[in-house]
């Protein structure tokens, strides 16, 4: 063990995570606030996936950080009135250092069972 | 001609220079030192010690904007622009005088697994999210052989002060010049002991502190005059011990030791100079075994010597270690054996004669030979890997296979009533990071202001710090489709994770807690933490959380069900979840009077443990953190 090794930050965990980010909107392209954007893995992700719940901020944006693989991103929203917001984007390649843009668009429906 | 010829060379240009350069030397001080002490109340008054240092060189306009707000900290700045740009205007070519003094700060020590580290004092809640600054924020290049490395993390604070005197008026030349070289001298007194306040003292476990005074042993001689193999010479002590200094340092020690003889004949120790300490535990493969070490110096420090005894049966290690320290105060060390070593109780003591640090006063001070013992463990089982295919595992797209977190059957039900115990003590957390991107996760309340959650809920990989946290117990909706806050919304004001989340995103450390600004568990009462000693596998727990896939929005729902397996530090279900659940208690179903959470829903099925999500296990060790994260 040696002392004066240049220190690493988590950031070297970054080299097996990505970033995602985009924006939910309706089908009249108003952006959907306090929208959940879960990620589902299609592939066995590195680790785990934390489950924390992200949500889209008042301009409909969201952006989080996934270890590397492919993803069906899932936006679950509700209209002001509380009807459900529902939408999937399939196939999201997640690649080390790199953010990926993925805007998803919600229509009124209930969302799916999480078993299914 | 050095620093001094900034007060001599003015004396030319002076009508009476023995009397106004007197008087000067006079004033100068006087003015500087309390301008210096006003601003370090007003900065101290104002700010945390770690946000003095976490805000490095930019302390005093954070210290500003308390008061005058945003606008007070561009203040402070372009103010300093402009002191700086004044400072180094030369004017002319001629009669320029610099004088460069470089300060480090001492390394901020890690903590390892155990022990508090990544404390993050939370913004005021009604404040809009701005960049904070985190204190690990780190530099690299080291100059001296005294770099601190404790597992693997160490920062420092370079800040460089230089001054150029302009031409001005006579009397004014000579006050400029006397008190620029007073505040270099303040501003290092100032620095040292800010600096060591940041104590090296906690290493690991945060309830047990064996660090241990240091005291000056007076030098009563010099044994050898010519330098050995490695520069180094032999001094004897008035308590008989031989040590080594490096050679370029004699006569400063030796200055030293001829005042303290005049006026100490018989003096073994001249009281107290600082504290030391050494701690063992396993390495972070889990292994034993990994010593750290390191002291912290009342006054600015010149060189040390440092040695530890590593011992077990079948194992023993010499650590030894010396360098030049720069004027710092404290430094730390650490040694990761190079085999993983099998479960035993190990030792380290620190060797107290050869063990020292030499202050700029030439004093020697000796480290009070700290020592640790702990039995320390190996690994069991590997991870869930081996963890059996149960009957039930999820399938996904086209039949293949695929990780979640919902298991069929999905035995989630909502909460009825969520202001009956222990579900009145699980809240709902919303942390906001930097950049404004809001995360919903789940927390419970241990302490009357404070609670428990996943590590990766106040501090991500890729934001860092949570900046707003706002914490709702027992949020619920009504009929009406109304939110339902029967205990109020609570704010966080300190946040907290291990280390092993912080710096190696490391899912067995994924723990953390949040201190409120409310006292709200005396009204909903709290959770017992345990750590069952052993498996914690066939245990059937409870998990009750806020799961974002079920509606009405933001409602708690809780599922039982049995641990499959699990490692000393994960315990691993198939009790479902989604995102959102993160920080749910598992605890003892039926519970009623207390309720005792043994681990903390964090991640879902993956990586290692691709049939089944994982929760954080309540440990010995890190149940120390959540104990000082309470006091």
């Amino acid at each position: 063990m040696s002392s004066g090794e240049e220190p690493e930050l988590a950031g070297s965990h970054r080299s097996r995570w990505g970033m995602v980010t985009g924006i939910v909107r309706t089908a009249s392209d108003e952006p959907v606030d306090d929208c959940n954007v879960a990620p589902r893995p299609t592939t066995n992700p590195a680790e785990g996936l934390p489950e924390i719940a992200w949500y889209t901020n008042a301009e409909g944006r969201y952006e989080f950080g996934l270890p590397l693989g492919t993803y069906t991103l899932l936006a679950r929203g509700q209209t002001a009135s509380g009807a459900s917001l529902y939408g999937e984007v399939p196939d999201v390649v997640v690649t080390a250092g790199r953010t990926v843009v993925v805007d998803i668009t919600v229509t009124e429906q209930p969302w799916p069972s999480s078993s299914s | 001609m050095g620093c001094f010829g900034i007060i001599t060379f003015t004396a030319k240009d002076l009508a009476q220079p023995a009397r106004q350069l007197s008087k000067a030397m006079y004033l100068a001080p006087g003015i500087a030192t309390a301008i210096y002490v006003a601003i370090a109340l007003g900065t101290f008054g104002t700010l945390t010690v770690d946000t003095v240092i976490s805000s490095g060189g930019t302390a005093l306009a954070v210290a500003a904007q308390p008061t005058l707000g945003n606008a007070g900290y561009w203040l402070m700045s372009v103010t300093a622009v402009f002191a700086t740009a004044g400072a180094t205007n030369a004017g002319e070519a001629q009669r320029r005088v610099r004088c460069v003094v470089e300060l480090e700060l001492p390394a901020r020590r890690g903590s390892g697994e155990r022990g508090r580290v990544g404390h993050h004092p939370l913004e005021p809640p009604l404040r809009p999210p701005q960049r904070s600054r985190h204190a690990a924020r780190w530099t690299t290049g080291k100059k001296t052989g005294s770099t601190a490395r404790v597992n693997g993390w160490s920062s420092s604070i370079t800040s460089r002060g230089s001054t150029v005197i302009p031409h001005r008026t006579p009397l004014s030349r000579a006050l400029t010049g006397v008190a620029a070289l007073l505040t270099i001298g303040a501003t290092m007194l100032v620095a040292a002991p800010t600096a060591g306040a940041t104590p090296a003292a906690n290493a690991a476990s945060g309830s047990k502190n064996t660090a241990v005074p240091m005291h000056i042993v007076r030098v009563t001689g010099l044994v050898t005059t010519v330098p050995d193999a490695v520069g180094k010479l032999r001094v004897r002590l008035a308590n008989g011990a031989i040590i080594a200094i490096p050679a370029s340092e004699k006569d400063r020690v030796m200055a030293r030791a001829a005042q303290e003889a005049n006026a100490t004949p018989n003096g073994v120790v001249n009281g107290d100079c600082g504290s030391s300490n050494v701690y063992v535990q396993e390495k972070s493969d889990d292994h034993p075994v990994r010593m750290t070490t390191g002291f912290s110096v009342d006054l600015p420090a010149i060189a040390y010597t440092w040695q530890v005894t590593i011992s077990s049966t079948n194992y023993n290690y010499v650590y030894q270690q010396s360098g030049f320290l720069a004027f710092r105060t404290s430094w730390a060390g650490s040694y990761d054996s190079t085999d993983d070593n099998i479960e035993a109780t190990y030792s380290a003591a620190v060797s107290p004669d050869q063990s020292f640090v030499e202050l700029f006063t030439g004093d020697i001070c000796f480290s009070g030979g700290p020592t640790d013992s702990q039995f320390l463990t190996s690994p069991d089982a590997p991870e869930a890997n081996a963890l059996p295919l149960a009957s039930n595992a999820p399938t996904g797209n086209g039949g293949n296979a695929t990780p979640f977190t919902v298991f069929p059957p999905d035995t989630r039900t909502r909460v009825a009533d969520t202001t009956v115990y222990p579900y009145r003590a699980v809240t709902r957390m919303l942390s906001v990071f930097s950049n404004g991107q809001v995360a919903r996760c789940t927390g419970f309340l241990y302490a009357s202001n404070v609670l428990v959650t996943a590590g990766h809920c106040v501090f991500d990989t890729a934001f860092g710090w949570a900046q707003n946290i706002q914490v709702t117990p027992g949020r619920d909706v009504d009929s009406s489709g109304a939110p339902v806050a029967p205990y109020g919304s609570c704010h966080g004001t300190n946040e907290f994770t291990s280390e092993g989340w912080e710096f190696n995103a490391d899912e067995r450390y994924d723990y953390g807690a949040v201190k409120l600004d409310c006292t709200v568990g005396d009204q909903t009462g709290i959770f017992a933490l345990s750590w069952p000693s052993g498996s914690v596998a066939g245990t059937v727990a409870s998990l009750t959380g806020y799961p974002s896939d079920e509606l009405p929005d933001g409602t708690m729902w809780s599922a039982d069900g049995p641990i499959i397996s699990d490692s000393r530090r994960q315990a691993f279900h198939q009790i479902s979840t989604s995102d959102g659940s993160s920080g749910s208690p598992l605890y003892d179903p039926g519970c009623t009077q207390t309720c005792t959470a043994f681990a903390i829903q964090a991640r879902g099925a993956g990586g290692p443990h691709p049939n089944a999500n994982a929760a954080t296990r309540i440990t010995q060790a890190n149940s120390v953190d959540f104990l000082e994260w309470e006091s």
